[in-house]
């Protein structure tokens, strides 16, 4: 079975674990205990064309001010979830960032973007387009929540869809 | 062979554990102690696809095979988290015997100090994340508190009334320049029945914007102690100009009669009072004149109720022609109008005014329409203070009387 690698990227807090824990058990937990390093988990998907395939998902620890993300881990990803949290607007000014750094080591990989706790928004914001705007290679951007599972599996969905299409 | 032994003894001593694989990824040879580092185990086999038992090694196809051309021959993936314990992989090529191109991974696991030292990271993190989420909380308020503030005109004073502090709505509301605000007594902009401070009082004051706009605030004094002494106030005033205008139409209409504008009973028995007062003060006299409208049923009956009103309109016009400006006229009930006249000098005057008042019809007829002129007549009563009457009621009831016997 085709099987490929995706890895989570963004500061930490995010939310990155719990989207993945949503997507891949469709569990949620209030506390919070930061990762270190990476953990992998793997999820069997088919693709709207009935194409099956394995996604690996390296949910690696986030990003804080005084330790950058390992680049070994972004090593052979097929695609990037880049992860911020929308009550939290250095995550957001930082996803720029995190884009050059994804795209330093898979140039042509596809990159879809989770503006994550959308449970948790205060004001409805709208900077799609802005986001959009950031590289050629983001394919979307979505409004998740892991609590409530808004937008995961489309976003899950999404890459693999699109991953399956260039395969 | 020995050095077999002695390895795979080294290996399940202490924490390390190695598998060889071909650039197919298929394992050629593996440490015992590999397994309980799997993802699935039973996957470990000779000739399996390493992918299947180590999902690690998915995605790195391209990248060993990079390793066996450049100089840097060495991949490693450090803090791999699985099954509760921390593993860091490193992959290198080798060469064995018959094997050209081979690799190696030799899989480290962290030792309990290292991990110890992880979890610290993870409660600082914690403790990072809680503290950043309550600094957005507190910039939330502190946004919300501004954006409150700047609608809200406050302003600091000491003891004394003397304004130390004043936020910059309230220097822009008086149209002036901070040092010309700060250092003065409040009450020389903001005005109010008593000038004092009182703690957790509330005040009503009154100001000129600079616009000159008359401006009524509901002012809440709020005491602030500085080691444990009241030293200063914050004044917070909010604008109740609005609330002001609706008490005054309300007030309005509770003292005026809503057909002639003219003061009702309610307005005339307090001002019968105040008149009492000042009379007893200055002893001076003051007179009311009781006046019934003749016949203003008929009015009513003859031409309806709409003629009816013209004429009370008019006849209220009419009287008030002779009151002075300290007198008072109101309208006390259907056709019953009542004239305080204030410190009459003498009687004379008083009958003069009142001969005036009873010919007025003729002069003043109410020309109802092309045809119909509407005449009217008045019966007239009149009592004085303090010969007929102390208080505002018996001196209603005594021109009452009067004008009952002026009918006959």
């Amino acid at each position: 079975m085709f099987a490929y690698k995706i890895v989570m990227v963004g500061d930490f807090g995010v939310g990155k674990t719990s989207l993945v824990r949503r997507f891949v058990d469709n569990s949620f937990s209030e506390d919070y205990l930061s990762s270190i390093g990476v953990s992998m988990s793997k999820k069997q998907l088919t693709s709207v064309d009935g194409f099956n395939s394995t996604m690996m998902l390296w949910d690696i620890e986030g990003r804080t001010e005084y330790k950058q993300i390992f680049k070994q881990y972004l090593v052979g990803a097929k695609a990037f979830i880049i992860v911020a949290d929308l009550t939290r607007p250095d995550t957001i000014n930082s996803i720029d960032e995190h884009i050059n750094l994804c795209l330093d080591s898979v140039a042509d990989a596809p990159i879809c973007i989770a503006l994550n706790k959308s449970d948790l928004e205060l004001r409805d914001t709208n900077f799609f387009d802005e986001l959009n705007n950031l590289s050629e290679n983001i394919i979307s951007v979505h409004k998740t929540s892991a609590k409530e599972g808004n937008s995961v599996n489309e976003i899950f969905n999404k890459i693999n869809n699109t991953i399956v299409e260039k395969f | 062979m020995l050095s077999d032994t002695i390895l795979q003894f080294l290996c399940k001593k202490g924490t390390i554990s190695y598998i060889l694989f071909s650039p197919e990824f298929k394992i050629i040879e593996f440490s015992e102690n590999i397994s309980s580092i799997s993802d699935t185990p039973q996957n470990i086999n000779i000739g399996s696809d390493i992918r299947d038992s180590f999902w690690e090694f998915i995605g790195i196809e391209e990248k060993i095979l990079e390793l066996l051309k450049s100089n840097e021959n060495t991949l490693k993936i450090p803090m791999i988290y699985k099954n509760s314990k921390y593993y860091d992989i490193e992959i290198e090529p080798l060469k064995i015997d018959k094997y050209d191109e081979l690799f190696i991974a030799y899989i480290d696991q962290k030792s309990t100090f290292s991990v110890e030292y992880f979890k610290t990271i993870q409660e600082l993190n914690k403790k990072t994340l809680i503290l950043q989420t309550q600094e957005l909380k507190t910039d939330k308020q502190k946004n919300y508190y501004d954006l409150i503030n700047q609608n809200i005109i406050s302003f600091h004073v000491n003891t004394d009334g003397i304004i130390i502090e004043a936020n910059s709505i309230c220097i822009y509301f008086l149209g002036k320049n901070e040092n010309e605000v700060i250092g003065q007594h409040f009450s020389v902009f903001f005005h109010t029945r008593e000038s004092n401070i009182n703690n957790n009082q509330t005040k009503i004051f009154n100001a000129i914007s600079a616009q000159g706009d008359n401006i009524f605030f509901h002012a809440e004094i709020i005491p602030i102690q500085n080691d444990g002494i009241i030293n200063e106030n914050i004044i917070i005033c909010q604008d109740i100009t609005h609330l002001k205008k609706i008490e005054k139409k309300l007030e309005y209409a509770a003292n005026h009669d809503s057909l002639t504008g003219l003061p009702n009973r309610s307005l005339l028995l307090q001002k019968i009072d105040k008149a009492i007062e000042k009379s007893e003060d200055n002893s001076t006299n003051f007179s009311l004149c009781f006046i019934d409208l003749n016949n203003f049923k008929q009015v009513n009956d003859t031409y309806g109720h709409h003629a009816g009103d013209m004429l009370l309109k008019h006849v209220s016009s009419t009287l008030s022609s002779f009151v002075r400006e300290d007198d008072s006229i109101a309208r006390i009930g259907g056709d019953e109008f009542v004239i305080l006249f204030i410190q009459l000098e003498n009687q004379d005057y008083l009958n003069t005014i009142i001969q005036r008042i009873q010919k007025s019809p003729d002069k003043y007829t109410l020309v109802y329409n092309e045809t119909d002129e509407i005449q009217f007549s008045f019966s007239i009563g009149v009592s004085h203070y303090p010969k007929n009457g102390t208080d505002a009621k018996s001196l209603l009831d005594y021109a009452n009387k009067e004008m009952y016997k002026s009918k006959k």
